[in-house]
């Protein structure tokens, strides 16, 4: 029995569904990301969980016992917003302290708590500053520590990095993963971003217009997405489309031996695993570079092949020129396949 | 330079607030201090004070007037900050409600005092409308049962007319304050663990507080100072200040103008002294 259930968790607001029969299971300590573009109903999962919002039919359990008729402030699960909203009027350890307070823990213990989650987001001797007197990436780890105090059963993190600088980003995810490992907590992030996703949790469901598209390890997902949808959102060098003959799948880029389904119309490969060789071989089909840009420790390129545009990553060796003709060779052991 | 330039800019705007305010001011101090030239009266003393506040004749009218005035402002101060309050708790968690109530309050602001008062004057005196239908279903034997709500020695109908009047400002500067992030941090508190009192306790007054007391400051100073309300719906005795001024201004003993000026200027100290600790308060904040 999984620790957290969402069974056929349907929402709509306006007669517009947002979320559809969403099936999610977790075990107690997991984190998961909820990764999907803007307006795939995400952060509705996460208000459905918290109890912000009500579900118009399915059901949520935590430890067995249904969430649904629970009033949100005795569901025992934290949600973390985009922004902090850390509250103007108290103190960082007072903000730390609040879910405490309200708890009615005896005041000596809360100042224990402030001082030891004060040190475990690295902001020790700022317990009198106001949220004002705070840095964005401060403010963001205050909250983290306002929503660690109480020992949710389950965190849920919703964009709480997005607001952020790449470089405070980087540093709070590591902090997040790193409290992670300390804690063991139940914990669910969503993203629109899949380097955060990856950074960040052992799973990752994809989420596609209130539909859970995938749900696999994150690493996984990355690798080898399961379906076209997927392979979209994380980005492959090229879907190709085929048919298959006896164990070959057979496309105009190729023909690709693998252990296919017999009724498989697409392959996919990633795009750096895509090699590039001036000169034609064996296997190899010419395509014109279209675009190229420096990705830091990549050249992408978009080529153009007679059926369809290719996108390969380099890392920086020789720089190719727009307009150049390359031959794309797909490794066999590289090739994947999508379901429709 | 930029700070010169920066005085320069206000400068057309200051010299008319000066001009119109400062001449105003000027000459009612003037007057207070009995430079009545209209009497051929040119010597400064400060006799209608000494009239005002320990005179036989006026010193009596001026305490009781002062005591009226501090009860019917703090009364209404407070009356409405409480049911601002409480109206903005119970609809603190429904942001849909915001527009509503934003929209019926601007509404009711648009009314003037004056009107708002005699349409309470309409309703609620012993002759009013509600009167004379408690009358007409049998609930009274006669309208004159009603009991006294207007024109009473208490200032209960000067109040109700306040309250009702500055409820709707309260609202609308409380309604400010909600709609910059007041609901999320109402979720962020659920979400910690807090209930419903605790909500409204630990996050939602003291993120109200700042703005309801400095709203309440204006709104005491507005109905210390102000006329037509206890003019039209108050008694003559006792009477608000701004009434006692207004009467000795207007009477036909053109001497008695001093000591309207110097009820005037007693009531703008007393204003000012709210103000200034007003300005404390939010300094120490």
């Amino acid at each position: 029995m999984s620790y957290l259930q969402l069974d056929q968790l349907t929402k709509s607001y306006a007669q517009q569904t947002i979320l559809q029969n969403i099936n999610l299971n977790l075990n107690q300590g997991e984190f998961l990301a909820l990764l999907g573009p803007s307006g795939s109903g995400k952060s509705t999962i996460l208000k459905l969980l918290a109890g912000i919002e009500a579900a118009d039919a399915g059901e949520m359990r935590l430890a067995e016992r249904l969430l649904n008729p629970v009033p949100a402030h005795q569901r025992e699960i934290v949600l973390l917003f985009q922004q902090p909203y850390l509250f103007p009027f108290l103190s960082v350890a007072e903000n730390i302290g609040f879910g405490l307070k309200a708890r009615k823990e005896p005041k000596k213990l809360i100042q224990q708590k402030v001082a030891e989650l004060l040190e475990l987001v690295e902001l020790g001797g700022m317990q009198q500053r106001k949220p004002q007197q705070l840095s964005g990436g401060q403010q963001q780890r205050v909250a983290l520590a306002r929503a660690l105090a109480v020992q949710p059963k389950v965190l849920l993190l919703d964009e709480p990095l997005s607001s952020l600088d790449p470089e405070i980003r980087v540093n709070l995810q590591g902090v997040i993963a790193r409290l992670h490992r300390e804690l063991h907590m139940t914990t669910i992030i969503v993203t629109h971003d899949l380097s955060e996703a990856l950074a960040l949790a052992q799973r990752t469901a994809l989420l596609i217009n209130g539909e859970i598209i995938a749900d696999l390890n994150s690493i996984e997902l990355f690798e080898r997405p399961p379906n076209r949808a997927a392979a979209q959102f994380v980005g492959v060098g090229a879907i190709i489309v085929g048919h298959m003959q006896g164990p070959t799948f057979c496309s105009s880029l190729g023909q690709f031996n693998g252990n296919f389904a017999p009724n498989t119309r697409h392959v996919a490969i990633r795009p750096e695993h895509i090699q590039i060789n001036d000169q034609p071989q064996p296997q190899t089909i010419a395509a014109q570079i279209i675009e190229r840009r420096y990705l830091g420790e990549r050249w992408e390129y978009r080529l153009q092949t007679n059926e369809q545009i290719v996108v390969a990553r380099e890392t920086v060796q020789a720089i190719r020129e727009i307009g150049q003709t390359v031959y794309l060779h797909f490794p066999q052991q590289s090739i994947f396949a999508l379901n429709d | 330079m930029a700070k010169w330039r920066s005085w320069l800019g206000l400068a057309p705007a200051s010299i008319i607030m000066l001009g119109l305010f400062g001449s105003s001011l000027g000459y009612g101090i003037a007057q207070s201090l009995g430079w009545l030239p209209f009497l051929d009266q040119r010597e400064l003393s400060l006799a209608a004070y000494r009239n005002v506040l320990v005179g036989q004749q006026l010193g009596g009218q001026w305490w009781s007037a002062l005591l009226f005035s501090l009860w019917v402002s703090c009364a209404a101060t407070f009356g409405s900050a409480c049911i601002c309050l409480g109206l903005l708790s119970s609809i603190a968690e429904r942001q849909q409600h915001y527009r509503g109530l934003s929209i019926v309050s601007n509404l009711h602001l648009a009314i003037p005092h004056s009107v708002w008062a005699m349409a309470l004057l309409l309703m609620l005196s012993q002759s009013g409308i509600l009167a004379r239908i408690g009358f007409a279903v049998g609930w009274l034997d006669q309208p004159k049962d009603f009991p006294v709500l207007v024109r009473d020695r208490w200032g209960i109908g000067i109040i109700l007319a306040y309250i009702t009047k500055e409820v709707p400002f309260l609202l609308l500067i409380g309604l400010a304050t909600l709609r910059q992030q007041g609901r999320a941090y109402l979720l962020v508190a659920q979400s910690l663990g807090a209930n419903r009192w605790q909500r409204l306790r630990l996050v939602l007054w003291p993120l109200l507080a700042p703005s309801l007391i400095s709203g309440s400051f204006l709104v005491f100073s507005f109905i210390f100072g102000a006329y037509e309300v206890p003019a039209l719906v108050g008694v003559r005795y006792p009477e608000m200040l701004a009434t006692m001024a207004l009467e000795l201004f207007l009477n036909p003993d053109l001497q008695a103008r001093a000591e309207g000026m110097a009820v005037s200027m007693l009531m703008s100290l007393i204003i000012l002294a709210v103000v200034g600790l007003a300005w404390r308060w939010r300094e120490q904040r």
